[in-house]
C-alpha cells in the first residue's frame, strides 16, 4: 500500500482505537496493538508504536489530572520503583521471544490478556475504601496519605495507603504486562492502588494514569534504542489516539456509563478472540 | 482499635508551583513532540509518495539516528527521519522530565526519602534509555 494511504488508514483506525479505549476505560493500547497486528505489523514493532500512543494519551490526561489534585505523586513514584524494572523485563522478553521465532506465542498471550482486561473491566466494582485505614511501616515513613475535594460528594475525602508490599508485587507484574504487550495495564495498576493500598477510586485512576506515562516511557525508551519504534508510523498513531481519547472523554459524560462500558468491553473481547485466532493460525 | 498517627507532621501537598510547572511541562512536551511528528511525517509522504508501507514496516529508518553524533549530523543535513526521531525522543523525555521536577520539589519540600525514591526512578529510566536499549539492539 502507498505510504500516504496507509498513514491515513492508520490515523483513522487509531482515532477509533483511542475512542474505544477511552470509553471502555481501558486506554488505547489494548485496541492499538491488535489492530496494528491485523494490519501486518510484526508483534514487537506493534508494541513499540503502541507505547508511543500510550505516552501521548497519558501525557494529555496527566496535565488535566495534575490541576485536579487527584494524582498522588508520592505513591506513584514509590510504586514506579517496581513498574519500571517490570517494563524492562517485559520489553526484553518481547524482543527475545520474537527473535527466537515464537511471535505466535506472544500473539496468543496478547489475546488472553485482552480477554482478561475485558472481563476484568466488566466486573470491576468501585471498592468501598472508606473506614479506618491501617497503613504499613513504609506508608507511615513516607507519609503516603492525602486528601482531595470530591465535587460530587461536596466534601473533602482523606485517605492513607495501606499494604505497600502487595502493591509492589502487582505493580511489577503490571510493568511486565505493559511493555510485553504494549498496553497501559491500567486495570492491574488500579487493582493494586484500590485493592492493596485502599485509595479512593478517583485518586487510584489519576495516579494510575501518571504511572502509565512513566512505565510507558521506560518501555518505549528501551524499544526505541533497540530499534523497534518506527517514527513514520508513530506520528499518525500518536495523533489519532490522542484525538480519539479526547473525543471519548468529551462525550463520555453525556452517555449512559454502564451500557457504554459494556458495549466497548464487548469490542475489546471480540478483538481478543480475533487475535487469539490469528495466533493459532485460524484467521 | 484507633488509627496510629502516620507521622508527627505530615509534609502536606506539594506547592501549587510544582503542579503548575508539571502541567506546563506535559503540555509543552506533548505539543512540541506532536508538531515535530506531524509536520515531518507529512514532509516524508510528500518526499516519498511512492514508498511502500510494507517495506517501511519491515525496515526502521530511525536505526541510523540512534547515536548522538549521527542524530546531530542528520539534523544538520535536514534529514526528515532525524527530525522525526527528535519528536519521539521529546515524547519519551516528557514524563522523565516530570520525574526530575518531582525530585527537585520533594528535596525543596524537605522530603528526603521521597526525593531519594524519585531519583531512583529517574536513574532507572536513564539506565534503560542509555544502557539497556543499546545493549540489546
Amino acid at each position: 500500500m502507498e505510504i500516504g494511504v496507509f498513514l491515513a488508514v492508520l490515523f483513522v483506525v487509531t482515532i477509533l482505537a483511542g475512542l474505544v479505549g477511552s470509553l471502555a476505560g481501558l486506554g488505547g493500547g489494548v485496541v492499538v496493538v491488535p489492530v496494528l497486528i491485523l494490519l501486518g505489523f510484526p508483534f514487537v514493532d506493534a508494541v513499540g508504536v503502541s507505547m508511543i500512543t500510550i505516552l501521548a494519551t497519558s501525557t494529555t490526561s496527566g496535565a488535566a489530572y495534575v490541576h485536579d489534585h487527584l494524582t498522588d505523586i508520592r505513591i506513584g513514584m514509590l510504586l514506579e520503583i517496581a513498574t519500571v524494572p517490570g517494563a524492562f523485563v517485559g520489553a526484553v522478553a518481547a524482543i527475545y521471544v520474537a527473535r527466537i521465532g515464537w511471535e505466535d506465542a506472544l500473539v496468543i498471550a496478547l489475546g488472553i490478556v485482552l480477554l482478561i482486561s475485558a472481563v476484568g473491566t466488566a466486573l470491576r466494582n468501585d471498592l468501598d475504601t472508606s473506614g479506618e485505614a491501617h497503613p504499613d511501616r513504609l506508608s507511615r515513613r513516607l507519609g503516603l496519605e492525602g486528601a482531595y475535594y470530591d465535587v460530587r460528594l461536596q466534601r473533602e475525602v482523606r485517605y492513607r495507603a495501606e499494604d505497600t508490599t502487595s502493591a509492589f508485587g502487582v505493580m511489577f507484574s503490571a510493568g511486565v504486562v505493559s511493555a510485553l504487550f504494549g498496553i497501559g495495564a491500567g486495570v492491574f495498576k488500579v487493582f493494586a492502588l484500590e485493592g492493596a493500598l485502599r485509595l479512593p477510586m478517583k485518586v487510584a485512576t489519576a495516579t494510575s494514569n501518571f504511572m502509565i506515562g512513566v512505565t510507558a516511557a521506560a518501555g518505549a525508551s528501551l524499544l526505541v534504542m533497540a530499534g523497534y519504534v518506527n517514527p513514520i508510523f508513530a506520528a499518525p498513531a500518536a495523533l489519532g489516539t490522542t484525538v480519539g481519547s479526547y473525543v471519548g472523554s468529551r462525550i463520555l459524560p453525556r452517555l449512559h456509563n454502564r451500557s457504554v462500558r459494556w458495549f466497548f468491553v464487548g469490542v475489546v473481547f471480540v478483538l481478543g478472540i480475533e487475535v487469539l485466532l490469528r495466533g493459532f493460525g485460524l484467521a | 482499635m484507633t488509627a496510629r498517627p502516620i507521622r508527627d507532621r505530615h509534609p502536606g501537598p506539594l506547592p501549587d508551583e510544582a503542579n503548575r510547572l508539571m502541567a506546563l511541562l506535559l503540555r509543552v512536551g506533548l505539543m512540541v513532540s506532536l508538531v515535530l511528528l506531524i509536520v515531518f511525517s507529512i514532509l516524508f509522504v510528500v518526499d516519498h509518495p511512492a514508498a511502500d508501507s510494507g517495506s517501511l514496516v519491515q525496515q526502521n529508518p530511525m536505526l541510523s539516528y540512534l547515536s548522538l553524533g549521527s542524530l546531530a549530523a542528520g539534523l544538520a543535513s535536514g534529514s526528515i527521519i532525524a527530525y522525526l526521531t527528535v519528536g519521539v525522543f521529546v515524547l519519551i523525555a516528557t514524563p522523565v522530565a516530570r520525574v526530575a521536577i518531582g525530585s527537585y520539589f520533594f528535596e525543596r519540600h524537605r522530603e528526603r526519602s521521597v526525593a531519594l525514591v524519585t531519583l531512583t526512578v529517574l536513574a532507572l529510566l536513564l539506565f534503560g534509555l542509555l544502557y539497556l536499549g543499546p545493549l540489546i539492539r
